[in-house]
């Protein structure tokens, strides 16, 4: 059932980077994404602000809200925004039933989360 | 001398001296059989053997009838083995004995070995077929009994005051007991029990033996050994063989045997115990992890079902429960059912904490928010960013009704199944728990008329794969489709078919914990009141 999981850093300019996800979030894929932005994070340090590009996310259950959550403090906790972009209405739907919404796309960051870290 | 003695020669060798000294017995006979010559080991060998007197009776039987031209004789002289070699000339034959002891001794030896190892092996194999302490013992001693003794005992350290013990005779069947025995009573064996290593065999005077080491019926005992069984750093138990009195008693290359064997025994049985050990271990701390089973409580219905990700694990990351109200004046019940994200083990752990901590928070269970975000401190920040989703329904029965007070943390709403068949989602919603540094949540207030239902369910319902193709999810809409048709059943058949319906969906696929809890106001009930005071009881 599972489709995989790809996940490719691109830097977009000297301070952002975009990440493409394509495959499913779940379970059997969950450490893939982190490891990548954990990395990555390292190696360029003058990263400010990470995209995540979400429009190829197929299926995202529990696991991958949670990888998510881990991103967002691997991204956040180092000072660094981040920004869920092209969400599809099922990656919506999974934020909004959680309450997960604010918390873990880029308004989160002005707001609450960075009150947190 | 001996190069020259072993050369075969045409002509009759009966008159030199070398010949004479030769080391190798050898005799010349002529063709009716009588002795020409022999040389000096020759008449060692057959004392009454003489030149002129015929080989028959003069030396042993098989040369004498073997005399002739043709082949090599094999026979024993005393205690020796020799292989009569032939060298004809004329019509006589020499004959020369070369000594084949060491050589039939180590043959024999080594087919011994040979049939030990393939037995030992065996051993193993049949040892190390069940990892069951009882079945083990029984192999133990089945083998014993056969191979090594005419009857053996096999004792387990003591579990509680009695042995657990197996006896089995030979060509018999093994018998079960506990014996309530003194084990100092048999020399060694108390030893043999604690597993001081290395504890040697010892031989026991078997009038000294006390009466339970002997099988009903076993007749006088000639011998008695007992081996320990090492197992893998702690004592196995002990290995008592017994012979009969007619038999000889045990060389010590049996007894090497033996021993051999008891390593194999003793490891199997230690394996045994082992996962015996560890067994009763996972079942004590999973019985704490089971969903509970769920009934009537304070006049409304509740019914559980539960099926984890994995086939063949009883636990993963869906719970649910059902509390009685704490306080004496609520009259308010508590059910809670969740999802925590991961499967497995881990899983299980984190819920086994949650539903601890909800249990110590009843208190608060008439405030959903107040709860919730006391859980969420709890929990708060873990390392591997776990949460939980999950879903509080405060139930009281007013009259025929149920009232309710619905909260869902970052959970699929409950759905509503009306008595005519309509299916509404519970307008709750809220933040999941564990992550967030603040939650919020927004409750609903739901009343059940009598035959309705409020069906708390896990995303894994909804998410299961099957279907025709087997990709397909069950989806939202085959869940209302299925609770629809739920209308006015009793909560135990609702939990029921909406897990079944699900089950027959994902068919062979894998799938995700999956839970589903059902609260629902019962039909055709009257309240009762009892003893004329109170708020009376409500009677199923």
């Amino acid at each position: 059932m599972t489709n995989g999981l790809t996940c490719t850093w691109r830097p977009l300019d000297e301070s952002t980077a975009g990440v493409a996800i394509v495959g499913d979030l779940e379970f059997a894929t969950a450490g893939v994404l982190l490891r990548l932005i954990i990395d990555r994070l390292a190696g360029h340090p003058g990263v400010r602000e990470v995209r995540l590009d979400c429009g190829e996310i197929g299926f995202c259950d529990s696991s991958g809200l949670s990888e998510l959550v881990k991103v967002h403090r691997a991204v956040v906790g180092t000072g660094r925004r981040l920004h869920l972009d092209n969400r599809q209405p099922a990656l919506d739907r999974l934020l909004i039933l959680t309450g997960t919404a604010r918390y873990l796309t880029g308004e989160a960051a002005d707001s609450r989360a960075l009150r947190d870290s | 001398m001996a190069d020259r003695a072993r050369t075969a020669r045409a002509t009759p060798v009966d008159g030199g001296r070398e010949w004479a000294a030769a080391p190798i017995a050898a005799l010349v006979a002529d063709g009716s059989g009588v002795i020409r010559s022999l040389n000096e080991a020759a008449r060692l060998l057959f004392p009454a053997a003489e030149p002129g007197r015929p080989l028959a009776g003069t030396v042993a039987d098989w040369l004498a009838a073997a005399h002739g031209p043709d082949g090599v004789a094999r026979g024993e002289v005393g205690a020796q083995s020799f292989a009569a070699h032939p060298i004809p000339h004329g019509d006589a034959v020499t004959w020369w004995l070369v000594d084949e002891t060491d050589a039939r001794s180590a043959r024999e030896a080594l087919a011994r070995e040979q049939e030990r190892t393939a037995f030992l092996s065996d051993a193993s194999a049949a040892l190390l077929g069940s990892l069951n302490l009882e079945r083990c013992m029984e192999v133990a001693a089945r083998l014993a009994a056969e191979h090594l003794a005419d009857a053996a005992l096999v004792l387990a350290p003591t579990h509680g005051g009695t042995f657990p013990a197996v006896t089995c005779v030979r060509g018999g069947e093994p018998t079960r007991s506990r014996l309530e025995i003194d084990p100092d009573e048999l020399p060694g064996l108390g030893e043999a029990l604690q597993g001081f290593p290395p504890v040697p065999s010892r031989w026991l005077d078997p009038d000294a033996a006390p009466r339970w080491v002997l099988p009903a019926g076993f007749g006088p005992v000639g011998s008695i050994v007992v081996t320990p069984l090492p197992g893998h750093g702690v004592p196995a138990g002990a290995l008592v063989l017994l012979r009969r009195g007619d038999r000889e008693s045990f060389t010590d290359q049996e007894e090497l045997f033996a021993r051999l064997f008891a390593a194999r025994a003793g490891a199997a049985m230690s394996a045994a115990r082992v996962f015996a050990l560890q067994a009763s271990i996972t079942d004590t701390l999973m019985r704490e992890l089971l969903p509970p089973t769920l009934e009537q409580l304070g006049g409304v219905e509740f019914a559980g079902r539960y099926r984890p990700a994995r086939d063949g694990e009883r636990i993963g990351g869906d719970f649910y429960d059902v509390h009685s109200a704490i306080t004496a004046d609520s009259g308010e019940s508590l059910a809670v059912l969740g999802d925590v994200c991961g499967k497995g083990l881990d899983a299980a752990v984190l819920t086994g904490k949650i539903r601890t901590t909800l249990r110590a928070l009843l208190p608060m269970a008439g405030d959903h928010h107040r709860l919730l975000d006391l859980l969420n401190r709890t929990l708060g920040h873990n390392e591997d960013a776990r949460f939980v989703t999950l879903v509080l329904a405060s139930a009281r029965r007013e009259g025929a009704t149920v009232r309710l007070r619905v909260t869902s943390a970052g959970h699929p709403p409950p759905l509503i199944v009306r008595a005519d068949g309509r299916v509404e989602e519970a307008d709750t919603r809220g933040s999941l728990i564990g992550v967030l540094p603040e939650i919020e949540s927004v409750s609903a207030d739901v009343t059940l008329n009598p035959g309705e239902t409020c069906l708390l369910y896990t995303d894994g319902i909804v998410e299961a794969r099957g279907g025709p193709l087997g990709d397909a999810m069950f989806g939202e809409e085959r869940l209302h489709q299925a609770v629809a048709e739920c209308a006015s059943m009793p909560a135990d058949a609702v939990v029921e078919r909406v897990q079944m319906l699900a089950s027959q969906w994902i068919g062979r696929g894998t799938h995700d914990d999956m839970a589903v809890l059902a609260i629902t106001a019962p039909r055709g009930q009257h309240l009762a009141a009892v003893g004329g005071h109170g708020r009376g009881r409500y009677t199923a």
